[in-house]
Order: structure tokens, then sequence, then C-alpha cells
């Protein structure tokens, strides 16, 4: 939450006004859950959750996905700030930038088989969030190596980081080198031989998909460590 | 489930409110008491459905919460323990509902949508929680070996344990359920409102029962002890101890078998087919009436080989007996690519069954066809009468034809 808050307040600076920013995810309470407080009209920055203005009635498909789009992606959104948090999850292997968009669909549970591959990647293929998708934050502070996606004190971890790229790909990739690098650090088992390394990853780097670059020797990771 | 041709479509609540002739819109789930003539009913039955207050979380203009905060439905209201699952180390669970035995951790959903753990407890979210309800003819089911001419008080919930490509009503199957505008009738209310509308059954439909099956199962019994029968129309993707459980309660069965190939049942229906047959073995043994929907779908699934094997699968395992209806597809949801069933192909797949040796085979969703007709093995005589839903001649009597005095298998009365 403290990083949300500090990403609307440098928009603010940068001279966005408060109330168009909209800080959203797929359920109010969920929102709630997470310590933020339901804003809706005047002046502050805006915090809701999709259940509030509902999906749009058409479809909008692109390879195995047929899903109905947050009302707030479509209508409220010109410019998408995708914040994940860093985390392991017993399906998909790891739920980071790609997965987060299963946020702003209307049917996530149906793209769970197979380990989310390739639903993921063609859930990121949608015009509207590829369109819209610009900066990728992904809060790392405390992150999850195991058990995940919900929350389990005993399977966390303090990274204190924050990873940031444009490269939704790049970034999937780089933090589920750092959950592998955790788990062999607990002694526990690569996710490929759980049977769920995040193959969707790959995926999404291919020729049909192209949302960017999996292939580690291409990506530059900068790292920059603040006092 | 398969609802194809707009016969089976659930009406949007939020879309019919402008037809005045709509009598059965409720506001809190409760029907209009209107005096139809069986005419003007089913003329009303196609347009009909829940509506009332619901309409206005339905309707949404704007994405501006301020605007239009929408009614929140009380999840505690619909919320009961699943009766189908087993408990998992770490909070997990393990659904065992359907053969797709989702694996559900700790505040997350299975495949369906409308079961969630929480703190590995698993529950439905859709118990009592109707989407959608209509008063329907049997025949739109469809059911022509059951009470013809009769009315089922027809509902479903939220949710589907496939995602069929076709489906003509997935924006309640394919949605979880505080999407959908929904209103809470539990067993007793759902027994109250079939009996005040005449209707000799409850038909759990529209979207998949597998997937409210506690719902069902309780609102069976209210019926029952009403005196109201229950009939499910589902695609029969469920494990044995849950349908021998749920479907177990239920006076007739409509499957859809949506193909003979489990290729077509993992590509366009994201399921399998052995599972669905073993339904239907089970659903016999358990001497429950049972009939058979196959939609035909253009290229997909209307092979000369496939539908000849389909009928010596059904001769073999089912018998000569078994209600089939080839029922005519139409562009919808993802498959909007493949045209209209030609009626030929209708007739094709129909002269296939028979020539294998299926007694009753019928054409769906094309309204006049002789094939919806039902004719006497033995003398080849019209028995039933029938144009779309509506029955213009019923003649057998005491469960035989009136002629040859040959038995017609079925629940031809009440």
């Amino acid at each position: 939450m403290q990083l949300v808050e500090e990403i609307c307040a440098r928009l603010q600076e940068a001279g966005i006004r408060p109330q168009d920013i909209v800080i959203w995810d797929r359920d109010s309470t969920e929102l709630e859950r997470a310590g933020f407080r339901i804003r809706t009209g005047g002046s502050q920055v805006q915090c809701f959750g999709t259940d509030r203005v509902g999906f749009e009635a058409d479809l909008v498909t692109f390879g195995s996905v047929g899903s109905q789009l947050s009302r707030i992606l479509t209508q409220r959104c010109d410019v998408l700030i995708n914040v994940p948090v860093l985390k392991d999850h017993d399906g998909a292997g790891v739920s980071i930038a790609l997965k987060n968009m299963y946020g702003a669909i209307h049917n996530p549970n149906k793209y769970h088989p197979n380990g989310c591959d390739p639903y993921v990647a063609d859930v990121n293929m949608l015009q509207e969030l590829r369109a819209k998708l610009r900066l990728h934050i992904c809060d790392a502070t405390t992150a999850c190596f195991d058990g995940g996606p919900a929350f389990k004190p005993e399977f966390t971890w303090r990274p204190n980081a924050l990873i940031v790229s444009e490269d939704p790909v790049a970034l999937d990739q780089i933090g589920w080198q750092m959950i592998e690098r955790k788990r062999a650090e607990q002694g526990l088992k690569t996710l490929a031989a759980e049977d769920r390394a995040p193959r969707y990853i790959e995926t999404a780097a291919d020729a049909e998909h192209r949302l960017g670059n999996n292939d580690q020797r291409r990506i530059v990771v900068s790292e920059k460590h603040v006092a | 489930m398969q609802l194809n041709g707009g016969l089976q479509t659930v009406n949007r609540p939020a879309l019919d409110r402008t037809n005045p002739e709509n009598p059965i819109e409720t506001g809190a789930a409760a029907i209009s008491s209107s005096t139809l003539s069986r005419r003007s009913f089913l003329m009303c039955a196609a347009s009909a459905g829940i509506a009332g207050d619901i309409l206005h979380a339905a309707r949404r203009s704007a994405a501006s919460p301020e605007l239009d905060t929408p009614r929140a439905q009380d999840d505690a209201l619909f919320t009961a323990e699943a009766r189908f699952y087993q408990k998992l180390p770490n909070k997990r669970i393990k659904c065992k509902l359907c053969p797709r035995e989702c694996t559900v951790g700790d505040r997350e959903r299975g495949y369906c949508g409308v079961r969630e753990n929480r703190s590995g407890v698993y529950y439905t979210l859709v118990h009592s929680r109707v989407c959608a309800a209509h008063v329907d003819p049997v025949e739109k089911k469809p059911l022509f070996h059951y009470l013809p001419g009769s009315l089922a008080f027809s509902l479903a919930t939220a949710g589907c344990n496939v995602n069929c490509k076709f489906c003509q009503n997935w924006d309640i199957s394919q949605a979880r359920p505080e999407q959908v505008p929904a209103e809470y009738i539990p067993p007793k209310r759902v027994a109250e409102l079939a009996a005040q509308w005449h209707c000799p059954s409850i038909a759990y439909t529209y979207s998949e029962p597998v997937v409210f099956s506690e719902f069902l199962m309780d609102a069976a019994d209210a019926g029952h002890e009403a005196g109201i029968r229950s009939i499910v129309v589902s695609n029969g993707y469920i494990q044995d101890d849950a349908l021998r459980a749920a479907y177990g309660k239920m006076d007739a069965v409509k499957i859809d078998l949506k193909a003979f190939s489990d290729s077509y049942y993992q590509k366009v229906v994201t399921g399998q087919l052995k599972p669905v047959l073993d339904t239907l073995v089970a659903l016999r043994k358990m001497g429950k009436w049972t009939e058979i929907v196959y939609l035909v779908v253009p290229t997909l699934n209307d092979g000369d080989g496939e539908i000849g094997g389909l009928a010596r699968w059904v001769k073999q395992n089912l018998g000569t007996d078994v209600p089939l209806h080839f029922t005519q597809f139409h562009p919808d949801y993802l498959l909007k690519n493949l045209p209209i069933t030609p009626v030929p192909t209708l007739e094709r797949a129909r002269e296939i069954a028979r020539a294998e040796g299926l007694h009753f085979v019928y054409i769906g969703n094309v309204p006049g066809h002789p094939a919806e007709n039902t004719y006497c093995p033995r003398c080849q005589r019209v028995l039933v009468e029938r144009v779309g839903f509506e029955i213009r001649q019923m003649l057998i009597l005491k469960g035989a034809c009136p002629y040859c005095k040959e038995t017609i298998p079925g629940m031809w009365h009440a």
C-alpha cells in the first residue's frame, strides 16, 4: 500500500490530477483487506474495485481467451501502471506482472488449467490491455517463495526490492529466478521439479505473442541500492 | 451446458424489461400472479425472467461508482459448505464434485468460479442464489418423453464446470456469482413458486447444475415434499458419488452429449468425453429417465463416422429406447465463425442413428420439422405431434401406442 501511495504522489508531482488516478483491483473488499480505503468521487485519488462498475458487455478474444474487461480499464484508464507482488503460485508457478492481469478480466478461474499456459500470455495480448500497459513496478519488499498465492508468513522473505520494467516478460523471468534462488536456499525443489514451472513466461515471449524478452542473456538488470 | 438455437437460451433479465407482456418479472423473488392463457404464457415464457430491482445492478451506463453503486449481494446468504471435497495440507482442498478435481488454495476458487476455499473449508457461493428463473414448457429442455405439455419452473445460478465455445448462456455460465444479478430464493420458496405457477416440475438448467448441486439437492427435497418433481439439464460432467447423491434425487435427466470424440471435448468444451459416457451409463443403471441432446456443430462433430459411433454406443450401453435429439447449432460466444447447422445435416444424423436401431431420434431447434414428433416404433404412426414447444396432439394412452399397443417408454402422465 505504501508503494502505491508513493506512486500516486509521484504521478501528482508529474502533473496528474489526483481525481484522474485510480487505484483498482478486481474487488473492493480485497482492496480494503490490503489496507486501502475505498474512495469514489471528489478531488482525491480514486480507489475502488471492478465490482463497483462491472465489466464490459462485449467479449474480447485472443487465442485461447475470451473475456470481458473491467470497465475501469476500458473507461477510466488511458495508461496502466501494473503493481504486482512477487509471489509463488501453486498452479502457475509464479504470479508476478503477467499473471496480475487476471485481475482485469471477468473469468480468471477459467484460465488456471495447464499452469495458466497459454492463458496468461493470451490475456496480456488483449488489445486494450496491451495498448495501455506502460510500466510494471513489482513490489518485492516482502515476497513469497512457496505456498502462494495466499499470504503465508512462514513462506515469505524480505528482499526489500522493487523490480521495475517496461517489459513484463523480462520482469517475470527475473522474479521467477529470485524465487528459485530463495527456494534453493530453503532446500525446496525447483518449480520445474514440482511440475509447475511458469511455462507461460516463455509463451509470452514466443513469436505469436512477442510480449517481451525471456532470454536472460538479453536482460540487463540494473541494481540500484537506496539508503 | 449447451443451450442453442435460441430455444433454450436464458433470457437476460436486464434486457427484457421493456416487454410489457412480461408477467413474471419479480422483485425480491415475488412472481406476479397474473392469470395467463397457455398461449400468452408460452409467449411470455420466452421473454421472461427474474428482474425487478436487480435491473439497476445490471444496467451500468458508465464506469463511475459515484453515479452507480451496485446493490451489494449478501454473500453470507448464499454461502454453504460444499458437500463434495477433500481437505489437503496447508489449507488446500481437492474438489470432488466434477472430474476436473480442482486443487484449490486458500482464498482461491475452482474452475467453476462458484466454489471458494476459505481457510481450508470449501464453500459453494451459489446456494439459493438464483440468477435466472422462468416458467418453461418441458419441451424446451428438451424432454420429449416426460410429461409432455407440462411446465417446469426453471432456474439457474451462475457458473459452469466447462467452457463450451458455443455456449449461448455464457454471460451467466461463465461468470462469477457476484458478477450476475441474483435473488435469494431458498428451496422452500422454489417449491412454492413452482406450485404457484402450476408447474409439476422444477428444472435446474440454463447454466450448469453440477456446480450448484447442493442447492439442487435441497430444492429437490423441498419440491418432493410439496409433490413437485425435479428434472435436470446437465452436461453430465460429474463424479460418480456426486451424481448418485444429487441426480439421484431427480425424476428425469437430460444430458448434453456434446460430441463423441475426446478431442472435441478437450478443444471445444474444455472437458473430457469418458466421464460423460460414464454418467449416462450410471443414470441408466439408476433407473433415471434420461434423454440425450447432441448439438450438431458444422465441421466439428457432424461426421458420419462420429454420429454412427455415437448411435452404436447408445444402443450397446443404454438401449434403443433412449431419446436422442440432434439439435441445430447457432453461432454464438466464441464460435461465431461457423454457420447454422444445415437441416439436411441434422436429417442425415437422424437417419444414421435410426439405421443403427435407435427408436426415438429427434431433430431440435427446427420448429415444425416432422422429426419433432414422436412416432410409434412399431406402426410408425404419430403419437405426439409437436411444433416447437407446442404439443398439437398427445395420443399415448397408459404408456402405449393407441393403435398397436406398443409400449412407448417414458413418463407420459403425472
